[in-house]
């Protein structure tokens, strides 16, 4: 029965036009990146490493495609919660405003299915944006820019991964990336269990993500000891696998915190699906 | 004179007298305080010779390099590598990954003392390193314009080697160089370099690199200018075996 639902709430979501916005929207910024880096990416780089180069001779092939992959996921992970939002905000409150959950749980299948059914349908469409964008970054960038060792810029120190390691650092990272937009997934699908508009729950997961990201990127102490509750803050955890010697605790904390995040969520939806009065 | 003396001494007796003891610890103790004199008295130009000579020796050689950086803001692995050089001032290190290099190489130093008529050099004392009696020499270019402003070296007099080096310089500021030898001395070419140098602190913004994972709140504890380490082992020496310029193109 899962498994008929499922291919319903497949179809579902890849039938409308908006399901595709993320993937278009992907593969314009991941163009216009790889394009913009190798017309100007030396001069970017020069810039970056200018510091650095009054103290070192730098010798080897910096621009090269991880570095290309990592600039494009650290700039575009940022914005994949508001596409992921756009989808799954709408999977249980779009039916209500359409009018079609009624009719949908008047079907003997349970309601604990139809949420089970529309979370495997939103994870596996998040999963396609996350391997879509890692895909399109990694693909293109070793393609034109050819492997080398990769060249981490953080704030305050830099990291000098060797190209080896590469590869399985950014495939653990797209599986963090995905566990991070499975928060959002979650999250949106809660909200909607709330709401009978398909705008409010795409909305409203939209603006705490912004509100929780400014709030975790100020450098005020007042905002100091909130972070830790953000899940905000767990969610960029897949840039630390991005560092040498690799913060295991760190890394493995911040995934229990966004599983934790995950299933309360879940919970919550399910408590509110299976007891929620179908009106419309 | 002092010779027929002491033959007429030992002559007279076929075991020396305490005269002839005396005669001859005296004679010994004189000739050594001469050869002491003798290599107090080497100017610091004849030192400076003396590592040019060493130098001189080596038309070519390859070995391999294992880079280590000791430096707070830089984490990377130890990076291995391969220097090549060729007389006159050829040099080229190849790796297959990204290397960070201290701005002088090994042979610039040598490539700065061979040429002798574009500085000044002053003795200016002696020092212990690592168990061995350095002769200080400081270094002066000639030129305004050069990049080395002060160079001071700590040569050991006797074999022709630096021991320490630490320069001055108008691009990347000071800098030590701790050089350590091993079976290649004879050719001045060491088997460890130290180089000790300023590093002014690494600060980048936080929207330049899209930095959402870290603080970027000014540490006031923290001096602006730290130093770091860079340790170069050279090993598998090659030398005067002949190098293809092709390589340092």
């Amino acid at each position: 029965m899962i498994y008929r639902l499922l291919k319903v709430e497949l179809y579902k979501i890849f039938s409308r036009p908006r399901s595709y916005i993320g993937f278009v929207a992907i593969a314009i910024l991941v163009f216009i990146f790889q394009l913009a880096l190798y017309v100007d990416g030396k001069t970017y780089l020069t810039f970056l490493i200018q510091q650095l180069e009054s103290n070192f001779t730098i010798e080897g092939n910096i621009l090269n495609g991880y570095l290309i992959t990592y600039i494009i996921l650290q700039t575009l992970i940022v914005q994949m919660p508001l596409m992921v939002a756009l989808v799954t905000g709408d999977l249980l409150s779009g039916e209500a405003s359409a009018g079609t959950m009624r009719l949908l749980a008047t079907k003997p299948i349970s309601r604990a299915s139809i949420i089970t059914a529309k979370l495997i349908g939103g994870s596996f469409y998040t999963l396609l944006l996350v391997i879509w964008l890692g895909g399109l970054a990694l693909g293109f960038g070793l393609w034109i820019f050819k492997p080398g060792d990769l060249m981490v810029l953080s704030t305050d120190h830099i990291s000098i991964i060797p190209a080896a390691e590469c590869l399985w650092r950014f495939f653990a990272a797209c599986v963090i990336a995905f566990i991070s937009l499975s928060v959002v997934t979650t999250f949106s699908m809660m909200l909607s269990a709330f709401s009978d508009n398909s705008i409010v729950p795409i909305v409203t997961t939209m603006a705490v993500i912004i509100i929780f990201t400014i709030v975790g990127t100020l450098d005020v102490p007042l905002f100091n000891n909130i972070k830790p509750f953000l899940f905000t803050t767990h969610m960029i955890v897949w840039q630390k696998l991005f560092q040498d010697p690799l913060p295991v605790s760190k890394i493995i904390n911040s995934i229990v915190i966004m599983f934790a995040y995950i299933i309360t969520f879940l919970s919550i939806t399910y408590y509110r699906f299976i007891k929620k009065d179908i009106l419309s | 004179m002092i010779l027929h003396f002491l033959k007429n001494i030992f002559k007279k007796n076929q075991y020396p007298s305490p005269l002839g003891k005396v005669a001859m610890g005296l004679f010994f103790f004189l000739i050594s305080l001469g050869l002491s004199k003798c290599t107090q008295a080497q100017t610091a130009s004849q030192i400076i010779n003396k590592v040019n000579i060493n130098f001189s020796k080596v038309n070519d050689y390859t070995a391999d390099m294992n880079i280590h950086l000791d430096v707070s803001f830089i984490k990377m692995k130890d990076i291995a590598a391969k220097v090549f050089f060729k007389k006159p001032n050829k040099f080229k290190v190849k790796a297959e990954g990204i290397m960070l290099l201290p701005k002088q190489n090994p042979n610039n130093i040598q490539a700065m003392l061979k040429d002798t008529n574009s500085y000044n050099t002053i003795k200016t004392g002696t020092d212990i390193i690592s168990g061995v009696t350095a002769t200080i020499i400081t270094v002066i270019p000639n030129a305004d314009t050069s990049d080395l402003i002060l160079g001071k070296f700590w040569i050991d007099a006797n074999k022709g080697l630096i021991l320490k080096s630490h320069l001055t310089t108008r691009s990347n500021g000071n800098m030590e160089i701790e050089h350590f030898y091993g079976s290649n001395s004879n050719y001045a070419l060491p088997d460890k370099l130290i180089f000790t140098i300023e590093t002014s602190k690494f600060k980048l913004p936080k929207a330049l690199v899209v930095d959402l994972d870290s603080s970027s709140a000014p540490d006031a504890t923290k001096s602006e200018t730290k130093t770091g380490k860079i340790i170069i082992v050279f090993s598998n020496y090659l030398l005067n075996k002949g190098v293809d310029d092709k390589i340092f193109k």
